[in-house]
């Protein structure tokens, strides 16, 4: 991948969501066509102009595109179902991308819906026993993690309770997200233990909801006469998996380093470059650790740059500007696309009331389960 | 929240056969019954006791209700069973008062009365 996003420019020219939301009883259908539908009419295409889809979803079964798609009209283009836990959007943007680098498609689509409570685990039924019935329980895994942090850090809760704060906060101004309301460091520290030092309003909730992201050559462009200033350039994509801990370095910390260092040599740029990242906050030290280790603050400096406001709205390089998963929320599927979606938005400056200024580089980046990392690199287009 | 691997396997008769050493590169894997060395992928594993004291790396208290048949508060720790092996395992303590960061461990089997926890972790006799 990394030549051929130069060699041939994939752009973004469509975004669509269905908002993050509590468990309900509406179907994913209903939840996936609305973000299509939002994102063909942003992108000015018809469907049947849509030549491949990537369908990111873990919890809703077998063979969700088709089923879904169908409603659209029946145009016989390509469906792959994508599954990569948290990471299946990214993952499906990913194969989007490649397919048009690649030259085999001209306008692909990408769209991560899901429901909850059906996604079974392969960790369940590998035929070995943990030690510990917390051993996959994320919560347990990133409460440890906190604790190692603050203790090396010799920082105090509220550094972590202001992620949350930070999140919320700027979820409470994005239509699309789960949780509408600010909180305050009192109500945040307040809410109710969970694991560790992280309480519940540290904690990304449970939710549906839907991101459609439709991406097109540069080629199409010019030929369909879409809106290039509007269409912002993928310039890196990235996919790894965690190795072996080198010392005292957790694996998934070691992961993300890599895969957001990879992200920007391809891109041709420093992590200082970026105005803008999205990433993997399920527990707020998530957001800490990681902006760590793709650079955005000092190692060791992550929490004093959230104190100090370098990674708010308006900041030095926003982090999580869409309330990111502990606000807008974590339906699974969409995560990753929606991370896409809101970056481009920012490029756009069509971001009302959470508009950060001056948006020309920014990183998607997405855990999954197990684990995986996967990392975007969008660029503002004139 | 997330279900957990609810399978009790572990108790003090697998202490003897707890870890896989790799025969090629000498790494240390858990459990016993991996399918193959976490290192090479070597398949040629042989069964082994703990090579060391176990030591406590790290540890939390879980305060919910998140694993079906845990009852909270339980406390949770990382514990060092091999070189480069650190386990979550639960300790066997009524609150973290009684744990220091690196102190030796000594493994323990289920509360007979919760078929569910398997093996735990308390601190070591002479430590406590
Ligand atoms: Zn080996």
């Amino acid at each position: 991948m990394s030549r051929l996003l130069q060699e041939r420019a994939v752009h973004v020219v469509g975004i669509g969501m269905h908002p993050y939301q509590f468990p309900s009883e509406t179907p994913y259908v209903h939840l996936g066509l609305t973000a299509i539908r939002e994102a063909l009419k942003d992108a000015g295409l018809q469907w049947p102009q849509v030549q491949a889809a990537f369908v990111g979803t873990a919890a809703i079964g077998m063979a969700a595109g088709r089923v879904m798609l169908r409603h659209l009209g029946s145009t016989g283009l390509s469906v792959t179902q994508v599954e990569n836990a948290s990471a299946s959007g990214s993952s499906a943007f990913r194969l989007a991308c490649q397919a048009v680098a690649s030259g085999e498609h001209e306008i692909v689509l990408t769209v991560g819906v899901d429901k909850t409570g059906h996604a079974r685990r392969a960790s369940g039924s590998d035929g070995l026993s943990t030690l510990s019935p917390t051993s996959n329980l994320p919560v347990a895994k990133f409460a440890l993690l906190a604790r190692r942090y603050l203790r090396d850090g010799g920082l105090d809760v509220e550094a972590l309770a202001r992620v949350a704060v930070k999140n919320h906060g700027n979820a409470s101004l994005n239509p699309y997200a789960q949780f509408r309301k600010p909180r305050t460091l009192e109500q945040v520290l307040a809410s109710p233990k969970v694991a560790g030092e992280l309480t519940v309003q540290q904690c990304c909730p449970r939710g549906e909801g839907a991101a459609a992201v439709i991406v097109a050559s540069a080629a199409a462009i010019a030929r369909l006469g879409l809106a290039r200033s509007r269409s912002p350039r993928v310039i890196a994509s990235v996919s790894t998996s965690e190795k072996l801990g080198r010392g005292d370095v957790p694996p998934i910390v070691d992961m993300v380093r890599e895969s957001s260092l990879a992200a920007l040599e391809q891109a041709g740029i420093a992590a200082s470059d970026l105005n803008m990242v999205e990433l993997h906050d399920a527990f707020s030290i998530e957001e800490i650790v990681y902006g760590e280790a793709i650079g955005v603050s000092q190692p060791g400096e992550g929490a004093h740059d959230l104190a100090r406001g370098d990674t708010a709205i308006g900041g030095r390089c926003a982090v999580n500007a869409s309330g990111g998963l502990i606000g807008m929320g974590h339906p699974i599927g969409p995560t990753g696309i929606g991370q896409i979606a809101e970056i481009t938005r920012q490029m756009r400056s069509e971001a009302t009331g959470r508009q950060h200024p001056n948006t020309r580089l920014a990183m998607a980046h997405m855990i999954g389960l197990g684990s995986v990392a996967i990392a975007h690199v969008l660029q503002k287009t004139d | 929240m997330t279900t957990a691997n609810l399978m009790p396997a572990w108790g003090v008769d697998h202490l003897p056969t707890l870890l896989a050493h790799c025969r090629q590169c000498g790494t240390y894997t858990f459990p016993s019954n991996a399918w193959g060395c976490r290192q090479c992928g070597a398949d040629t594993l042989a069964k082994v006791p703990m090579p060391q004291t176990p030591v406590l790396r790290n540890f939390i208290t879980l305060h919910g209700d998140v694993v079906p048949g845990l009852t909270p508060p339980v406390v949770v720790g990382e514990v060092e069973i091999a070189p480069g092996v650190v386990e979550e395992a639960l300790i066997a303590v009524a609150d973290e008062s009684q744990l220091t960061l690196d102190m030796p461990m000594e493994a323990i089997g289920a509360d007979p009365a919760d078929t569910q926890r398997g093996l735990r972790f308390r601190p070591l006799e002479a430590q406590r």
